[in-house]
């Protein structure tokens, strides 16, 4: 009978993955609002949100009356470009993503 | 600002940092699946917003700098082979689809074929392509790695794939990172299904079998559809967590076909080995079984029926088997006639239209100026009539399959047949 190795045989393996390129961070910019008294807060409505979005549009109303709340149904409208961002001359934007 | 459901936090913090934006304000929620809880919900929700909406911008939101991941070595593991296996195996317990990243290290879960130098080596032997080539679009797109055609065959060789094999897999490749393919699923996530399908003679010569799922004991098949995977997870980055896997593939029966070959419509030269990646919406698969087309013929009026209820599909691939299309062809029909006939009688009203699942996301693509532009549809009453496809195109014919289905048809959301097409001779 052969006798068993007394050291298993040894592997070097090659890495598969890909190499991510070291990209630049993209800072924010856009100075926040302080309060909400006449700005507009844009709420976009995306598929998995039919019942949070209008329920949190309802309650940012109540806790800030002089708020301008623009409404944005995904479904009808579609994806908002940032042309009609800016005609909608949006202060925030408050977006649900995700299924 | 965004708000998430907390079983996607992790899925939009990776998203977050291939916008380069990781800073972006965001709010992690529970899932609300009423309007009840919702409500219940709000009031302990806005106040949290208003904090986020309004809290000053920090010192390291407004900074730039690098985003950078720790660079690995060229070789990954060094040991025995338990030890190597373990290392690319990784223990499996996927517990949610898009909490993190799988834990099976770098594969799908299954074992695979050692990587070595030689082994790779072997590979490579398969292309006349330098090793340190760099595939894939540049500058790299933000939510894809770099990699290079020894990238390619590392996971080729783990997928154990033949020398042979290698200029269909670098094929494969480079479609998975096109942008057209990135534009269906790489951040938008979804259980995607794909196919990857051999026009050509190369497809006979490597033994693949025509049965799209590639069946069970076929190596070529198999190891191609595993490579495409390990390159998608590995290379290129996209999968794992996104529910997006490989189908099948499979070579298209032009011995037995009627009709030109998949190449020849996207204008391919005559005998030119051609690679197509068909991208599924997985839930979007419909069959016809043989017992039905024999009790019933009318194969074309059958499909009409069902490429109605294909979900969000702007396109969608359309498989026949060969007896089929032998048949049509006997009633003098071609491939062209077969795809205009389809897409003359698929139709539906505007109603049905609106009522698909993600028309959101389908109706966005085709209000904008892209080849899926419908923006004429959108303001139709529900009772409108409309063709279920923009054109003729968006329906892609192969002939192949099994014969215990003679038809199946597969809605690919966002994707060109035509743009998902290259060729695997340029890959020799």
């Amino acid at each position: 009978m052969k006798a068993a190795k007394s050291v298993r045989e040894k592997y070097e393996c090659l890495d598969p993955r890909g190499i991510t390129p070291e990209r630049s961070k993209i800072p924010l910019r856009a100075p926040r609002m302080t309060d909400f008294e006449d700005k507009n807060v844009l709420i976009v409505m995306r598929e998995s949100f039919p019942n949070l979005m209008p329920a949190v549009k309802d309650e940012l109303v109540k806790y800030a009356p002089n708020v301008n709340a623009v409404w944005w149904d995904f479904d009808q409208k579609g994806g908002l470009t940032v042309e009609q961002a800016k005609e909608l001359e949006v202060d925030a934007a408050l977006v649900g993503v995700g299924y | 600002m965004v708000i998430t459901f907390e079983d996607m936090a992790g899925i939009a913090e990776n998203n977050r940092r291939e916008l380069r934006m990781p800073d972006m304000r965001n709010i992690v929620v529970p899932r609300m699946t009423s309007p009840e809880k919702s409500k219940v919900y709000a009031p302990e929700l806005v106040p949290r917003l208003v904090e986020l909406l309004t809290a000053p911008l920090t010192d390291e939101e407004k900074s730039g700098g690098l985003l950078s991941e720790k660079k690995h070595q060229r070789i990954a593991v060094r040991g025995d082979w338990d030890v190597c296996q373990e290392y690319f195996q990784g223990d499996v317990y996927w517990t949610s689809l898009f909490y993190r990243n799988p834990p099976a290290h770098l594969t799908n879960g299954s074992p695979v074929v050692l990587p070595t130098e030689e082994k790779v080596k072997q590979i490579l032997a398969g292309t006349s392509h330098r090793p340190d080539e760099i595939m894939g679009p540049t500058p790299v797109p933000s939510d894809q790695k770099e990699f290079t055609v020894e990238t390619v065959a590392i996971n080729a060789a783990m997928a154990g794939c033949k020398p042979e094999y290698m200029p269909v897999v670098l094929a494969a490749a480079e479609m998975m990172s096109t942008p057209a393919k990135t534009r269906v699923s790489s951040r938008l996530g979804g259980a995607h299904t794909l196919l990857g399908v051999i026009s050509g003679p190369m497809g006979q010569e490597l033994l693949l079998t025509t049965e799209q799922f590639g069946g069970i004991g076929y190596r070529a098949n198999h190891s191609m559809r595993f490579a495409m995977e390990l390159i998608g997870r590995n290379a290129i980055g996209h999968w794992g967590m996104r529910g997006e896997g490989t189908g099948g593939f499979f070579a298209e029966d032009i011995e037995h076909s009627p009709w030109t070959p998949l190449g020849a419509d996207a204008g391919f030269k005559s005998g030119e080995n051609v690679f197509a990646l068909c991208v599924a919406n997985a839930p979007n698969e419909r069959w016809i079984s043989p017992a039905w087309y024999r009790a019933h013929g009318k194969f074309l009026e059958r499909l009409v029926v069902e490429l109605g209820n294909l979900g969000n599909s702007l396109a969608c691939t359309v498989i026949i088997h060969p007896s089929v299309a032998n048949d049509l062809a006997d009633k003098g029909m071609s491939k062209e006639d077969v795809r205009q006939w389809l897409w003359e009688n698929a139709t539906e009203t505007m109603g049905h239209y609106r009522d698909r699942t993600w028309y959101g996301i389908m109706s966005s693509l085709q209000r904008r100026d892209s080849p899926f532009n419908r923006a004429e549809i959108f303001d139709l009453p529900d009772d409108a009539v409309i063709h279920t496809y923009k054109s003729p195109e968006m329906i892609q014919i192969i002939v192949g399959g099994i014969p215990m289905e003679f038809g199946y048809i597969a809605g690919g959301p966002m994707w060109l047949p035509s743009e998902l097409m290259t060729s695997i001779d340029k890959w020799l």
